[in-house]
């Protein structure tokens, strides 16, 4: 703060003290500040008063004397004579205040000596004063001896200390009065800013000081509101409970007491901490001083807190794995040798059959002597490297395998969880040996699958070989029979030779078709790409020998490419094509169409006939070797071709199927996937 | 006149036997067959072994084999002749009931000339032997000379 300290003289005081002075010892005095202005003045001269100060260029003279001249003062004076510009004596006294050269008193208006007259009438014509009037106004300025001003000097000199003493104790006073509230508005902004409820009541507990956070909790929301009481913010009974502890600190029983408690606030539960505290007030009497915090998050961590070691409580006891918590054992190498118990849980009881009061304190050797060392490096491993281990291992003392999780909850020890998994262990070896066996099984059963299949073929080799030649026999001497001696016999020995030739013949076909059925079913696939229009070409070509007296139309589709065993595929395409021509030749115009569809990923071809068809409830029995639903006599046949088609589609992995109606013609469907062709 | 030259027909079934011998009779070719039952007599028969140490030198002009037969099959007999130094030229025509795929493979790989499934029916056999006879005993050249 910076104050014009001249302001703090009270000039009206000075002004009474200096005119007394004058009065009583003739002195003139004024006091002006450092820029020439008068602030105070007594009994000035005539000569000053009414030509010197008057006259401009004299009194712009006076103003330098009073500030240039004045301000000459020598080191080591206390006060400073010298001559103004007009020809008189002044003295100035400088007046200091906390250091601070702030005006100066002065005296003079005087001579030491009798005055030089020519001097003056020439500064009354210099500057048309008039002469008679001027030099009167200089006989009335005194002619003072040296010793008399001096005495008069020291008395003003002792005043000017004495006004320069009273001005800085009231600067003083007042920098202390600023000190004083600047502290008071800060620790004000403080205790209504802070973050804690706090609060000050008087001995009937009403709040002579509520804080914002105190008035946030009411309706009261401007700074410097009061709250009436406790009771004003909250239910009764807590308010209630408030006073108790405040008329403790009252009636001094008590001087300081914390409290913790829950209240509503805005319809949220909230812990504060109270501290309540014995307080002098302003008037003396004794009054309640408060802070109380929210507490409410810390409370709710404890609160989590101790739920979480609740629910870990439960955890250990109830448990299905064993726990236990130990602490290593090392020697003087540093290497684990043993462990102490520190806790088990229920569990850990349960699974070893060891009490915990026989566990909890002792080394797992005492426990369990003939322990595998191996438990105990590796539970060292955990205690000294911290590394956590999951690992199976045996405890042959009790006869269980344990799958074990060990961790390090703390430098030098160790935890872990526990199961018995010795029904597992054991399950697992069982279904080990199961599989073996069944592996065994699969091998003893595929040598004997392949033994069979051998046998299979070694069967049809026979057949084709052993049973063909009788059949070239019966046949071969039929002929010769029939060749060199036919003329001589009778009709009836010719047609029973007839029917042995017809039957031999058809059963070297039967035999044929078997054989060829069973080559199918053993036959390695083999899949190309081909042309499904090239293969039927060929088919039909190759059969045209067997319609060439006939009256056939032939409808035939461009056909899709396949990816298929050609020679199996070719076998499919002459049995249904030779069935259309063989069951349509009672037809005057028969009809063959070929043709396909395609039904998802496959292609589903057809050969469709107008022949004699058949009745759809035997459609199933088609496709059964030997199955044939018309007789020899009206068509020949083995009854193995379409047997010999369906197995040749289904290793296609397809499917074959007939539609027909009696006289109306047979449809017959196969599929093939689609493949890389769809 | 052409010179008919020896066919040897390796063939256990005897009515096998006849039935040949009566199509190489129906087209004048069965002068000069040798019927031996099986492979060891066949290559005793080729080898001037056993029985046949004393027979006339040479060959024939063919070897009418069957693939089933007791002690040495076929298929042995034609393995053995052509790793034979002196036999290995020798035509061999396999005339066998087995339609069997593996075993026409195997007779092709071991180096046959011909392999002749025999008909059911007579009269095809009757063709199919007349063809083999007046094929290799009357028309084909080859090198061995007795």
């Amino acid at each position: 703060m910076k104050v014009n300290i001249l302001n703090l003289i009270d000039f009206k005081k000075v002004n009474t003290l200096l005119e007394g002075f004058n009065k009583s010892t003739g002195f003139v005095t004024a006091i002006l500040d450092l820029e020439g202005n008068v602030l105070s003045k007594s009994g000035w001269r005539q000569i000053c008063t009414e030509f010197h100060r008057i006259n401009p260029e004299t009194s712009k003279k006076c103003t330098i004397s009073d500030t240039v001249l004045a301000g000459k003062m020598n080191e080591g004076e206390q006060y400073h004579f010298y001559k103004c510009l007009n020809g008189m004596v002044d003295v100035a006294v400088p007046v200091v205040i906390n250091g601070e050269h702030i005006a100066n008193l002065f005296s003079g208006q005087f001579f030491f000596e009798e005055p030089d007259q020519m001097f003056f009438k020439k500064q009354a014509e210099k500057y048309g004063f008039d002469e008679e009037q001027y030099l009167g106004a200089l006989a009335k300025v005194p002619v003072i001896p040296r010793e008399r001003v001096k005495t008069a000097m020291d008395f003003l000199q002792n005043m000017t200390q004495l006004i320069s003493e009273t001005t800085f104790q009231k600067l003083e006073q007042m920098e202390l009065n600023d000190a004083v509230l600047k502290s008071e508005e800060r620790f004000k902004t403080f205790m209504e800013e802070t973050p804690v409820y706090a609060y000050i009541k008087d001995g009937s507990l009403n709040h002579v000081f509520s804080n914002k956070k105190v008035l946030e909790l009411t309706q009261l929301k401007q700074s410097g509101q009061i709250v009436d009481s406790a009771k004003t913010i909250f239910d009764p009974d807590i308010a209630n409970y408030l006073e108790r502890a405040d008329q403790k600190i009252l009636s001094g029983h008590s001087n300081r007491i914390e409290l913790e408690y829950k209240v509503k606030i805005d319809g949220q539960d909230k812990w504060l901490n109270d501290i309540k505290f014995a307080l002098k007030l302003t008037d003396g009497t004794k009054g309640v001083g408060g802070l109380a915090f929210d507490i409410t998050e810390r409370k709710r961590a404890e609160e989590a807190l101790r739920a979480s070691q609740e629910n870990y409580g439960i955890l250990f006891r109830e448990m299905q794995n064993g726990f236990a918590h130990s602490e290593i054992i090392c020697n003087a190498q540093g290497h684990p040798i043993n462990s102490r118990y520190l806790a088990v849980n229920p569990a850990f009881e349960r699974i070893t059959g060891r009490k915990a009061e026989d566990v909890v304190g002792k080394t797992i050797l005492e426990v369990f002597p003939s322990l595998e060392p191996s438990w105990i490096e590796t539970f060292g491993r955990v205690a000294l490297t911290g590394e956590p281990a999951h690992f199976e291992s045996q405890a042959s003392e009790l006869g269980i395998t344990f799958d074990v999780s060990a961790f390090c909850p703390a430098p030098n020890q160790y935890a872990y969880t526990f199961s018995d998994i010795s029904e597992r262990r054991k399950a697992e070896n069982e279904i080990r040996r199961l599989h073996t066996e069944l592996e065994q099984r699969v091998v003893e059963r595929t040598a004997q699958l392949e033994a069979a299949n051998k046998e299979l073929e070694a069967f049809s080799y026979s057949v084709s070989h052993d049973l063909r030649a009788p059949l070239r026999h019966i046949s071969g001497y039929v002929d010769l029979l029939n060749n060199r001696f036919r003329e001589a016999l009778p009709d009836k020995a010719k047609h029973y030779l007839n029917t042995i030739a017809a039957s031999s013949s058809q059963m070297g076909t039967l035999i044929d078709d078997l054989l060829q059925f069973s080559r199918t079913g053993r036959q390695e696939m083999c899949q190309v790409a081909m042309d499904m229009n090239v293969l039927v070409k060929e088919v039909l070509e190759a059969l045209k020998p067997d319609f060439l007296n006939r009256n056939i139309s032939w409808t035939v589709e461009e056909l899709p490419k396949v990816f298929g065993d050609y020679s199996l595929l070719k076998q499919v395409w002459i049995n249904l094509l030779d069935n259309a021509v063989k069951f349509t030749r009672n037809k005057d115009e028969a009809h063959i169409e070929i043709g396909f569809t395609q039904e998802s990923d496959h292609w589903v071809f057809f050969v469709r006939d107008n022949g004699v068809g058949f009745d759809t409830q035997y459609a199933k029995k088609l496709f059964g070797v030997f199955q044939r639903l018309h007789s020899q006599t009206d068509f020949e046949g083995t009854g193995i071709g379409l047997a010999n088609v369906q197995r040749i589609v289904h290793k296609h992995a397809g499917r074959v199927w007939a539609e027909a109606q009696p006289d109306k013609g047979a449809t017959f469907y196969f599929t093939i996937p689609c493949g890389p062709y769809s | 006149m052409i010179e008919l030259k020896t066919i040897l027909l390796a063939e256990d079934n005897p009515n096998d036997v006849e039935l040949t011998i009566e199509a190489l009779t129906e087209n004048n070719l069965a002068n000069n067959v040798i019927a031996v039952n099986d492979g060891v007599e066949a290559m005793e028969y080729l080898r001037y072994e056993g029985k046949y140490k004393q027979r006339k030198k040479g060959q024939p002009a063919v070897l009418l084999l069957d693939i089933k037969m007791p002690r040495m099959d076929g298929i042995e007999v034609l393995q053995y002749i052509r790793s034979d130094d002196q036999l290995k030229m020798l035509p061999v025509v396999m005339l066998t009931s087995s339609r069997e795929e593996p075993d026409l493979k195997k007779c092709y790989a071991l180096g046959v000339n011909a392999y002749v499934v025999k008909p059911v029916n007579f009269k095809d056999f009757l063709d199919a032997v007349k063809h083999i006879g007046v094929f290799w005993a009357l028309l084909n050249e080859h090198p061995i000379k007795d």
